[in-house]
This record gives C-alpha cells, sequence and structure tokens, in this order.
C-alpha cells in the first residue's frame, strides 16, 4: 500500500494561512492504514487546528471528514456539500488523493497534510518498509521475490555492488542488502542459478523516465 | 475553593490504576467540582484525540492515571500508553499548550497519598501557586482526604 506521514502542524498551518473555513479530509484506505491520514487522524488534526487557532485567537472553523478512497472521484463526489462550505480542504490521503480533490472541486484549493513516502508493507506494528517503486516492469520472479529496484539504494540488476558488507547495505547499513537478501532466497529456494544469469539493461521508459505513465483498458471503458 | 481550582480532566484506567476511584470509595475523597474524572477500560484507549477534546471543552490540564508498569490488566496496555504520552506532549506543544499541562501517574491501588500528592502539584502548577501543593489535613486511613482546591 501508499505509505505516508503526516505533516508537522506548522505546516499545515501555513498552508491553510487566513482561511476561515477548513476542512481536514481523511482517507479510509491506504493512509488510514499506515496511521497517517484515517478518520481518527482526521479527527485528532481538526481538534489540533482548532485549539491552536483559540490559542492564537484566530477565528477559523475546522470541521473533519473522511472519503473511503479518495483516489476515486465517484467517492470524492460524496463530500461536495462540505468540499464547497470550505475555503481550503487539508487533504490527508495520498498525493493521489489531493490531486483528484483538486480536480473534482477546482473552485477550492487541497492542500497536501501529509507527505506521500513510498509503496510499502508494515514489517511489523507501526514500522513501514519500502518495498516497490511502481517501475512498470516487474522483475520479481528472477529475483527470488525480493526487489532490487525498491530495496537496493544503487537499483542494481545484477548485484550485488561491491561495498555489500555483512549482509547489509554500504548506502545504509541499517537496510539489509537487497542483493543479500536475494542470494539467500535464490539459495533456499535451489535457484541460484538465476543470479549467475546477467539481466539485461532495463527500459526504464515504462518506469518514471518516460514521463506520466497511463493504463487504458479498452476492454472497460465506457 | 472550587472558584479558584483548575478545570482538569483525569482519565484513569478502571482496574489496576483506579485509584481515583478507591479514594472516593474508601478514603472519601472530595475531588474539586472543576476536576473531571473519566474512567477508561485501558489507558491505552486515551489518544491525542481524546486529550484534545478535553481541551477544547475547556481542561486547563489532563492527568493521566495508569496502573504500574508490571501490574497492567491487559498486560501492557500501560506501556502503549507511556509510549504515546510523548508524542501527545509533543503535539501539544505544537498545539500551543506547555507540555507541563499533560501528566502521567503511574500506581497501584495501595498507593493513594503518592496519587494525591501527583494530583495537587499537578493543580498548584497549572494554578502556579505551589502553596496549594499540599495534601489537605485528615488521614486516608480514617477515610478522610481532599485536595487543596
Ligand atoms: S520490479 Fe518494479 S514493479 Fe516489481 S516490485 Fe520492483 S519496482 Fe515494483
Ligand atoms: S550494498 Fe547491496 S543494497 Fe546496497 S547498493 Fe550495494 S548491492 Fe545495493
Amino acid at each position: 500500500m501508499i505509505r505516508a506521514q503526516q505533516k508537522p502542524l506548522v505546516e499545515i498551518e501555513s498552508l491553510i494561512g487566513q482561511a476561515k473555513n477548513v476542512l481536514v479530509l481523511g482517507c479510509g484506505t491506504c493512509t488510514a492504514v499506515c496511521l497517517a491520514g484515517g478518520e481518527k487522524e482526521a479527527r485528532t488534526l481538526a481538534a489540533a487546528l482548532r485549539v491552536s487557532a483559540q490559542i492564537k485567537g484566530v477565528q477559523r472553523e475546522v470541521r473533519h471528514s473522511l472519503v473511503q478512497r479518495q483516489c476515486e472521484p465517484e467517492f470524492v463526489r460524496e463530500v461536495e456539500e462540505e468540499a464547497l462550505w470550505a475555503d481550503v480542504i487539508v487533504s490527508l490521503a495520498c498525493g493521489i488523493g489531493c490531486q483528484v480533490m483538486n480536480e473534482r472541486y477546482p473552485e477550492r484549493l487541497t492542500v497536501p497534510g501529509v507527505n506521500t513516502c513510498f509503496l510499502g508493507a508494515p514489517i511489523e506494528h507501526g514500522v513501514f518498509d519500502e518495498r516497490c517503486q511502481a517501475c512498470g516492469d516487474c522483475i520479481l520472479h528472477l529475483t527470488g521475490g525480493i526487489c532490487p529496484i525498491a530495496r537496493c539504494a544503487k537499483s542494481m540488476l545484477n548485484g550485488p555492488c561491491g561495498g555489500s558488507q555483512h549482509g547489509k547495505c554500504e548506502v545504509n547499513p541499517s537496510n539489509p542488502c537487497a542483493w543479500q537478501l536475494i542470494y539467500e532466497r535464490l539459495l533456499s529456494l535451489n535457484k541460484l542459478e538465476l543470479i549467475s544469469a546477467i539481466l539485461p539493461a532495463k527500459d526504464w521508459r515504462s518506469a518514471r523516465d518516460g514521463g506520466q505513465r497511463r493504463i487504458v483498458r479498452e476492454d472497460v471503458r465506457l | 475553593m472550587d472558584r479558584d481550582c483548575p478545570e482538569v480532566t483525569i482519565f484513569s484506567c478502571a482496574y489496576c490504576g483506579a485509584v481515583p476511584r478507591e479514594l472516593a470509595l474508601r478514603a472519601g475523597l472530595r475531588l474539586p467540582a472543576s476536576v473531571h474524572l473519566i474512567e477508561v477500560p485501558c489507558l491505552s484507549r486515551v489518544q491525542a484525540d481524546l486529550i484534545l477534546s478535553a481541551f477544547e471543552a475547556g481542561a486547563q490540564g489532563v492527568l493521566l492515571v495508569g496502573c504500574e508498569d508490571h501490574n497492567c490488566h491487559h498486560q501492557g496496555g500501560n506501556q502503549r500508553a507511556k509510549r504515546r504520552f510523548a508524542a501527545m506532549a509533543a503535539l501539544l506543544e505544537q498545539v500551543g499548550i506547555p507540555r507541563t499541562r499533560l501528566s502521567l501517574w503511574q500506581g497501584g491501588l495501595g498507593d493513594p497519598r503518592a496519587f494525591l500528592a501527583e494530583l495537587n502539584s499537578f493543580l498548584a502548577a497549572i494554578a502556579g501557586s505551589p502553596h496549594q501543593s499540599q495534601v489537605a489535613g485528615g488521614s486516608l486511613d480514617q477515610g478522610a482526604a481532599e485536595t487543596t482546591c
């Protein structure tokens, strides 16, 4: 899922500026699961903004609401009344949800209340690790199910590099070397021949390097 | 006396750390009218949203009362509450509420004097008058305890 972290309150307040009516809009999917922007976080942020305004003597009404999936135009339609009431909307969804809100309600500015960080998984309660960079041409079947694009600091396709030490990455020794993990996994699967095979240079056009990407499913278009 | 007593909300654990309730039952503690006691099934239930609600409703301070480290009815709720405490205090500071307006006290049912001392010093710190931080006369053993507000 998409992982995000809430921005500091002072930054969110500066994004709100002088707005009188503020809607804090949570998302019930990815940012709820990573505890950055679900219903509880939206409620807490709205209360924090209200108390802060009260202390500073700022006249401001802050409400909060939730959209189950802020990245889908159909879902954000549900908050039309609240969105149009607000001068500024603080989105606690990922950058996708924030942009969908701006597209659906162009007459209102929706500002990001979170920093969208990466696609990842929880490795323990409250700890999330990056797992995928959405490169558009998945090779996990060749690397023992471990992504070298997202988890190797150099996104090497034929690793490890010369800096792998004691199973740790030379770039950030608190991270395991992805290629060490790949080696161990292929060894346990009895597929070590895969690590000897040279992977050809990757066509990065399917990743970010070709600009904004689009998927078209002609079979389901209306 | 309650007129000068700050508005304080106490969130208290309903099990091993239910000292305020026990004090009321056994020792006849009279909490000032401005001190509101809210019992929760576990102190770990008290998160930033509840604390901010208390401040929004007019509290000048929030006191969290939970069980001792080794004595949680829910096997670790108190540890969770402790970890959250630091984050909640940091959030309050961002909001503009001094950290000192939020306090955590952990103790057992056999520790009523320590609780009263904590409550009084918390009330005094908020009111800004150190002379109030004395447990009022009477004996807890004989069932007469009150705060100094
Ligand atoms: S290879 Fe590409 S699509 Fe597959 S997990 Fe890695 S970044 Fe994601
Ligand atoms: S040490 Fe391992 S993870 Fe780090 S850059 Fe080299 S190959 Fe990649």
